[in-house]
């Protein structure tokens, strides 16, 4: 089933005016977002990714070529009507600390308000919605300073959730937060594009995030074109390796290079167990070969876990065989 | 007072006397000599003359609000050399031939003179009322030597005039120690700071001092004074005094003359009922509009609203102004009947050297009847 | 939960609370002053319209009622108009006076009053007509409005606006410095007199023009609640969300103009009112809302301004202290002891 395109881009070229002159950042750049997807555009920093996000939040014009919103070019939607279709998460930084977690999520709704500000009925119910879809229900009442920055970004995702446009572009939502946020974060789109059926258009540098969680990945490189494609066969066909120019780091098996510098051993044993031990022994320069005289055999009893070595001797921690390796 | 300034004298006189031999008798006696050579000044009280044989000894006891010490200048005439024990004094040699001033109400010492032939400096020029000066300037024999505070030093030192009178208001003389090294003799006049018109009048004496004109200079200041007392007197034995009150309200603050001011003399001289007579200020007190109201709304006269020449003018000023009594009888006087149209005025030029006049004056608003003679001088009616 | 919807305790402050406190303040005013009226006949003057004496009556119609009035009305129009700018500029720092309104103020009232005598000629009295400065200011601060207005249609960004608005004022400084050199000590006298501003030079004719504009201003700074508070998140979310920034930007500079400009033009520069209320009113709601905000600073800007000026008469003195010096002697420390004992103004005005 192909899904309906909500954002596309048709040889579009973008860039700076300064003057007459035009400084193209990005050109032929042809793309669809279709609802109920999760698109990462990635690429090195200073790339142009942001040019592109602003580009197609109308903050910028483009240089040449169409950017075509639902049903009519983007250059024809004026700024309130492109509210009720785009809903936006930046990286700038809210400042008013003064502002509580629901007043900032119901910045949403003030596009469907009149001068007036007053929240219908059905405007509580959105917001209501979208602070339970971002999981936000707990610190509706905190004050916006007194916020992680994993908590204060999800409130900027509700904000745009209540906003209710069938499209959210993110600008580096991941940003600045640690692994458990930037995990719950990229869970909290994925869902939202699956169950609300938004179309989300993320712009991220963090390859490991975006290979797990998009449904497509947008790629832009040194080249100033766009590749794009199924997350799992830009790596197979090793387009990310071209972009990126990774160093030490194999994206087909998803681990960073190991150098063999000392011995082989043979590792006996299976299961988390043994990827785990073979990884401490790659980490420290060993290399793991089932036919090498050393031997590490991974004895599991129902209450521990002990190492022992082609002399009998035993270890209760990998610490401890590879110290005595070394 | 009087003995610190002779201890001051001392050192000085016995200095001229060391070097003059034929002055023996000086030597003496010289705190004697210098009582009774003491010109006398008998209104002035920031103002010493004294002379010692053919040197006159000026002293401004108080050359700003507030001073601590005198100036002293010893006025030498051209023809006599001077002492070496002099020297390193403030010199200034008489009569005064080229002179410079840097207040209108310097001028009048001259005009009352007839020296004003000696003008060659004066800063801001087209404040100047006197007749006698204006045809000197237009003939460009007088130089523009700056505005007010900021004396163009180039300029005086280009005229190069031999005295250049002027006033501190806070005793900041920096602005003088070019001239003094160029040779440029200056002198402090303090006639501001005079608590009763005649004291300020009698600074005419200074000036007789300078130009060497020290006889007619004190008969000047007689006829002055015996006019003003003339009028005093005249006006002492009224009974009925009309109450008065001055000035009017600037942002919120009305500045009024002080019970003890030079203007409050001048009311009583004049037979007025001053409504803050019993105010200690000597200069200006500073009050509410509402308190001058409260006092002042049934006041016969108003004096001194600054710059204003119709009641109209003053009621679109402030509608508040109407309130007062003195507007609804029109007995709203102002002192601007002889202000020129570059905004000087004679009044701040011979008003205060001619207190008669200032009297007279008062005399016609508050008691016409009594000064049926005296046509307005300084002062006018609002229309 | 809380979403910008008031809930009844700021209801309750702002509707019933600050004008209570208002009123009394502004009954206190008016029965203090240099002369000393019974409270008695204070009351009966002001609803019968008669006093034992006349000029009591008079005292309180045309001295104290227009001054009470002008307090009124320069501590809303300072208050919102410092808010507005706080707002738009989203920096703790900003005031009325931000945009190089007094600014340009001063330098109309410099040009007329300095150069009354040696080039302009016209105003022959030494005291200067009201209207004339206030005409000569409101043109000062209009040209510097035109100025700010056309940079703003062509700047994105709200802090280019700021720092063009600094420099118009330091342009406009640096000229009445020059007309303060060429001009002679009583002129200097009148324009210093002028900066530093009065609530008391203003009659009932003056007092319904400065109304007008106030009105004007206020109403304007009413209807742009919305999007003062959609900038509250940033300039750019606030486009995202459907704001018309440029659009937004000038209608709070004419607010601020009207406003600032008025109070400026007919009282002169009254100092602190305009940078501290908006921080003391956060500090005590502790909310950003401005449809909360807009009448709470309007409220607490004509309590402190009624607060400074009963204690600039120092009742049964005679003389009056200058407002701007009890404005920021009196607010200044009590800005000070509330910002520090509520733990700095970080939490309700983060950098």
């Amino acid at each position: 089933m192909k899904k309906e395109a909500v954002l596309s881009a048709k040889d579009l070229e973008i860039g700076y005016r300064r003057g007459k002159k035009e400084i193209p950042v990005l050109q032929e750049l042809n793309f669809d977002l279709r609802t109920g997807q999760l698109v990462c555009l990635m690429g090195p920093n200073g790339i142009g990714k942001s040019t592109l996000i602003k580009t197609l939040c109308k903050a910028q014009k483009p240089l040449a070529g169409s950017i075509q919103l639902a049903d009519k070019s983007l250059s024809h939607y004026t700024i309130q009507e492109f509210a009720f279709s785009v809903s936006v998460v930046l990286t700038d930084s809210i400042n008013i600390g003064n502002l509580t977690v629901g007043e900032v999520i119901a910045f949403g709704r003030y596009p469907h308000t009149s001068w007036t500000i007053n929240f219908t009925n059905r405007d509580k119910e959105a917001i209501q919605k979208a602070i339970k879809h971002a999981g936000v229900e707990d610190i509706t009442g905190r004050r916006i300073f007194e916020l992680s920055d994993g908590q204060r970004q999800k409130v900027m995702i509700a904000r745009a959730l209540c906003q209710e446009t069938p499209v959210i572009i993110l600008d580096e939502p991941t940003a600045h937060l640690d692994l458990n946020n930037r995990v719950e974060v990229i869970n909290l789109l994925k869902k939202l594009s699956r169950e609300s059926n938004k179309a989300i258009l993320m712009a991220t540098h963090e390859l490991d995030l975006a290979l797990q969680a998009a449904d497509e990945l947008w790629i832009v490189g040194a080249d100033q074109k766009l590749i794009k494609g199924f997350p799992e066969d830009l790596v197979l066909n090793g387009k990310i390796d071209e972009v990126f120019n990774l160093k030490g780091f194999d994206l087909k098996t998803g681990y960073l290079e190991k150098t063999i510098s000392k011995e082989s051993i043979d590792v006996i044993g299976d299961g988390h167990l043994y990827l785990w031990t073979k990884n401490a022994l790659e980490r420290n320069g060993f290399g793991v070969d089932p036919g090498a005289k050393k031997k590490i055999e991974i004895i599991q009893s129902r209450d521990k876990t002990i190492w022992k070595n082609e002399k009998g001797a035993q270890f209760d921690s990998l610490k401890s065989v590879i110290e005595s390796l070394l | 007072m009087k003995k610190v300034s002779l201890t001051v004298f001392f050192p000085a006189l016995l200095m001229i006397a060391s070097c003059n031999s034929d002055q023996k008798e000086a030597v003496n006696k010289p705190s004697e000599q210098a009582e009774t050579a003491l010109v006398s000044l008998n209104y002035a009280e920031k103002l010493k003359i004294d002379h010692v044989q053919n040197i006159s000894i000026v002293q401004i006891t108080e050359p700003f609000k507030g001073a601590e010490t005198s100036l002293t200048y010893y006025l030498i005439p051209k023809d006599q050399e001077v002492p070496d024990s002099l020297r390193s004094t403030r010199i200034i040699r008489t009569p005064v031939e080229k002179f410079a001033c840097t207040s209108t109400t310097h001028l009048p010492g001259l005009t009352l003179l007839n020296t004003e032939s000696t003008l060659v400096g004066f800063p801001s020029l087209a404040l100047v009322s006197a007749p006698s000066i204006t045809t000197r300037i237009e003939a460009g024999e007088v130089a523009e030597l700056g505005k007010d505070y900021s004396l163009n030093t180039e300029v005086v030192l280009e005229v190069d005039p031999e005295l250049l009178m002027t006033f501190t208001m806070d005793g900041n003389y920096k602005h003088l120690s070019p001239l003094s090294k160029a040779g440029i003799a200056t002198i402090v006049n303090a006639d501001y700071l005079e608590t009763t018109p005649l004291g300020r009048a009698e600074w005419i004496k200074l000036f007789g001092a300078l130009f060497q004109k020290t006889e007619m200079a004190d008969s000047v200041f007689i006829s002055i004074e015996s006019e003003y007392n003339r009028v005093k007197d005249l006006l002492s034995t009224v009974e009925k005094k009309p109450t008065t009150f001055n000035g009017m309200d600037y942002n919120g603050v009305w500045y009024m003359p002080g019970g003890n001011s030079w203007m409050a003399k001048f009311l009583s001289d004049a037979g007025a009922d001053y409504l803050w007579k019993e105010n200690t200020e000597t200069g200006s007190i500073e009050l509410s509009f509402e308190a001058v109201y409260d006092r002042a709304v049934e006041a016969d006269i108003w004096l001194n609203v600054h710059g204003f020449n119709t009641l109209s003018e003053l009621e679109a000023a402030d509608e508040r102004y109407s309130k007062f009594k003195a507007y609804e009888t029109g007995m709203v006087f102002n002192s601007n009947a002889r202000a020129n149209e570059n905004g000087g005025d004679d009044y701040y030029e011979a008003g205060f050297s001619r207190p008669d006049l200032v009297l007279k004056d008062l005399a016609k608003i508050f008691h016409p009847e009594i000064m049926a003679e005296h046509d307005l001088y300084f002062y006018k009616q609002l229309k | 939960m809380t979403y910008f919807t008031s809930n009844r305790s700021i209801f309750f402050k702002v509707v019933i609370i600050l004008p209570v406190v208002i009123l009394i303040l502004f009954l206190f005013n008016i029965s203090l002053g240099s002369v000393s009226i019974p409270l008695p006949e204070v009351a009966k003057a002001l609803f019968t319209g008669s006093a034992e004496k006349e000029s009591w009556l008079n005292i309180i119609l045309h001295f104290r009622l227009p001054k009470a009035l002008t307090a009124l009305l320069a501590g809303a129009a300072l208050g919102v108009s410092g808010l507005q700018m706080q707002t738009l500029f989203r920096n703790p720092l900003a005031g009325p006076y931000v945009l190089g309104i007094s600014s340009g103020a001063s330098l109309g009232v410099a040009l007329v009053v300095l150069l009354n005598y040696s080039v302009i000629g016209i105003f022959t009295s030494l005291q200067l007509n009201n209207w004339v400065v206030i005409i000569a200011s409101s043109i000062g601060s209009f040209i510097v409005l035109i100025c700010v207005s056309i940079v703003s249609l062509k700047v994105r960004d709200s802090m280019t606006l700021l720092i063009v608005g600094l420099m118009f004022g330091s342009i406009a400084g640096a000229a009445v410095s020059v007309l303060q050199f060429f001009s002679d000590a009583k002129q200097l006298q009148i324009y210093m007199v002028w900066t530093f501003g009065s609530l008391g030079g203003l009659g009932w004719d003056e007092l319904k023009i400065l109304c007008f504009f106030i009105v004007i201003g206020l109403l304007i700074s009413v209807i742009s609640f919305k999007p003062l508070n959609t900038l509250l998140l940033s300039e750019n979310y606030a486009r995202t969300m459907g704001l018309n920034v440029t659009k937004a930007r000038i209608l709070i500079i004419l607010s601020t103009s009207l406003l600032a400009g008025g109070i400026t033009a007919f009282c002169g520069p009254i100092a602190f009112i305009g940078l501290a209320v908006p921080h003391l009113t956060r500090l005590v709601f502790n909310t950003s809302d401005h449809k909360v905000l807009i009448p709470a600073v309007a409220l607490s800007g004509i309590i402190i301004m009624l607060f400074c000026d009963t204690v600039a008469q120092i009742p049964s003195f005679q003389s009056v202290l200058p407002i701007n010096a009890v404005t920021s002697l009196i607010g200044a420390p009590v800005v000070i002891w509330l910002i520090v004992s509520k733990g700095g103004i970080k939490n309700s005005f983060h950098r």
